[in-house]
């Protein structure tokens, strides 16, 4: 092929995978981000009523406490919402993905917070420095609680530990396939699989169904 | 449905590619590479001098005070240490391969419209021994929760425009060409983005290739579609919430539109008390394995809304992005009409390209290989090399001949840029 000069005009070869191998619409993927983040922390509201008790009997400071992909955010959201909806004033600080909270931004969200009797929640406080640590807690001691989630127990009392399991995986995916009436899409055997190469991170395990 | 508005609204930006180079002329664009090569070798270069000055540092002192235990924790460092520095030399060695500029004209890329390439090889050329030139049209993706961030990205395209070997070609040339179907512009929000790029691939032989990018951007102004081509309105042509208290409907019940064209519709509510606000925003959001991006891109607010009301409304359409279905991303358009408090809201779902329908962006296909691992890469130069001058039996050949021979016929030692030929020809 040599179309180099002036006047040349091959005909430019598109190289697309043929169709009818697999794959849909992101629009429709069933394991799409929203239908992912749109999913409930299993507790049940019993599991509800004793996670607010105790983190009452903690005088309102705990961490929830769990490895990547365990639902330790979502179970945060959710905790926040309800706190919210009992009439509690509550303000978030999402890590955001950041690999460290900056100087800046948790500056201006400790001025905010600063003398609130809000309950404070606080994403991936084991992202915070050990100085970003004490002037959160200094900034926070008169708040009305403070609520953060980590990846190991250690700098608050653990409020709840988060874990994942193979069952709480196919349930997960069986709710999300539900819409599209294909909930046997996968065999449980392969789900097995698949959550046991991602580590047990549900996460990621489903990320990878998306990707099917 | 009040989804959208209950969620955060991220940060999204408007839909936009970002367009390097300098523009001369209305007409054509000069395109430089996205990421100069400067950047990417003192990127490499800091990181490894960094890297290697401190884990080297500790690793001596530990040798020294006979610490055999940290000798191997830090050896691993080590290690990685010199992966660093070899990234680190690679990269500054391909500062002194020849340099490709390019130009396109138009300097906006159009659907319908022949474009015409140029190209500009300055330096060694000579050494050079192959240029490749495509189109590549991608989706990213990134997904943040709590404090993960996974970015997945996939080429969903890949046009090839030009392979020249001759060195008259290779210093300079041109191509016309013309966009595919289904190239939709480009756009970029916080977490999900569909860009097109011009790659250009050189390969050079015992030294590292060329890989350099251009960002181009896709106008959104297209030709008007004929008739025939535009789906049929729906039968409703009004959306109501579920209680019926709000409504909204468009103009012949239109939901499809071209990029541009002017939305003419009536929001009505009719509630108990009146509402303390009431507005019509027009917006574009994201769907698939990315976090969602919304980005209102206008609104007509009501001025002291009544109780019951039935407002019209004009709303006029950016030219980008379409209404896209690919397999990471895919972008809705809407009008949604809210009120407060309460935030409740409806909403009409839209069509935004050029026909009318939403455009299907093809598979994915694998990643095109620019570059060949550097062992692998030396063998099959020198087996390049010894074909070329016409090396006698393998018998005779040095041994480094040899082993460069058997290599080059191993299965899967193909050539190193891989767009995909073989889908011609093998098919489903």
């Amino acid at each position: 092929m040599n179309p180099g000069s002036a006047g040349g005009t091959p005909a430019p070869q598109v190289h697309e995978k043929p169709t009818g191998l697999g794959g849909c619409p992101a629009r429709e993927n069933p394991f799409r981000a929203e239908r992912v983040e749109a999913l409930r922390f299993r507790l049940g509201e019993r599991g509800w009523a004793e996670l607010i008790a105790r983190l009452e009997a903690l005088s309102g400071r705990g961490a929830i406490v769990g490895p990547r992909g365990s639902g330790k955010t979502t179970l945060w959201l959710e905790l926040a919402a309800r706190l919210r909806g009992a009439g509690r004033e509550v303000k978030l600080l999402w890590a955001d993905g950041s690999e460290r909270l900056s100087r800046e931004r948790l500056g201006l969200w400790l001025e905010a917070a600063r003398g609130t009797r809000a309950t404070l929640f606080v994403d991936g406080a084991d992202r915070l420095g050990l100085g970003q640590w004490w002037r959160l807690r200094l900034a926070t001691r008169r708040a009305g609680g403070l609520v953060t989630t980590q990846h190991r127990v250690g700098r608050r009392a653990t409020l709840y530990r988060c874990a994942t399991e193979a069952a709480l995986f196919r349930e997960l995916v069986a709710e999300l396939l539900a819409p599209t009436g294909n909930v046997a899409w996968l065999p449980s055997a392969e789900l097995d699989r698949v959550f046991g190469s991602c580590g047990g991170d549900i996460r990621r395990a489903l990320r990878v169904l998306y990707d099917r | 449905m009040v989804g959208f508005w209950r969620t955060p609204r991220p940060r999204g930006t408007a839909p936009r590619v970002e367009p390097t180079g300098t523009v001369a002329d209305d007409l054509e664009r000069e395109l430089r590479p996205a990421q100069a090569r400067v950047t990417r070798a003192l990127g490499a270069g800091i990181v490894a001098l960094f890297w290697n000055g401190i884990s080297w540092a500790i690793l001596v002192s530990c040798y020294r005070d006979r610490e055999w235990a940290g000798v191997a924790f830090l050896g691993l460092f080590a290690l990685i240490g010199l992966v660093l520095l070899a990234a680190a030399v690679h990269q500054g060695l391909a500062l002194a391969n020849p340099r490709v500029s390019l130009r396109v004209r138009p300097g906006r890329l159009k659907r319908g419209a022949t474009h015409r390439l140029t190209w500009h090889t300055e330096g060694a050329v000579h050494r050079l021994r192959r240029l490749r030139i495509t189109l590549e049209g991608r989706e990213a993706a990134t997904y943040r929760r709590g404090t993960s961030t996974t970015t997945d990205r996939v080429t969903f395209a890949c046009v090839e425009l030009a392979e020249l070997t001759a060195l008259l070609e290779l210093r300079q040339g041109e191509t016309v060409f013309a966009l595919p179907a289904f190239a939709v512009p480009g756009f970029q929000a916080a977490n999900n983005r569909i860009e097109w790029v011009l790659r250009v691939q050189g390969e050079v032989p015992f030294w590292p290739d060329v890989d350099d990018e251009f960002g181009v951007e896709i106008s959104g102004v297209d030709e008007e579609a004929s008739p025939a081509e535009r789906p049929a309105p729906p039968p409703e042509d009004m959306t109501r919430s579920a209680d019926g208290a709000l409504a909204l409907r468009t103009e012949q019940g239109q939901v499809a539109f071209r990029p541009g064209a002017t939305i003419i519709g009536a929001a009505g509510w009719s509630l108990p008390t009146p509402p303390r606000s009431a507005e019509v925003r027009l917006f574009w959001y994201t769907s698939g394995k990315g976090t969602r991006d919304v980005t209102v891109v206008a609104s007509v607010p009501f001025a002291q809304p009544t109780s019951q009301e039935v407002q019209p409304f004009t709303l006029t359409l950016p030219t980008a992005p379409w209404s896209t279905d690919g397999r990471l991303v895919s972008v809705s358009w809407a009008l949604e009409l809210v009120v407060q408090p309460g935030e409740r809201s409806v909403r009409r779902e839209l069509v935004v390209s050029p026909d009318g329908r939403i455009v299907a962006l093809p598979e994915p296909v694998p990643e095109p290989t620019g570059h060949a691992s550097g062992c692998r890469k030396f063998l099959r130069s020198l087996a390049a090399s010894s074909r070329k001058h016409g090396a006698g039996p393998a018998s005779e050949l040095p041994w480094s001949r040899k082993a460069a021979l058997a290599s080059a016929a191993l299965p899967g030692n193909h050539e190193p840029w891989e767009c995909r030929r073989d889908a011609r020809t093998t098919g489903p």
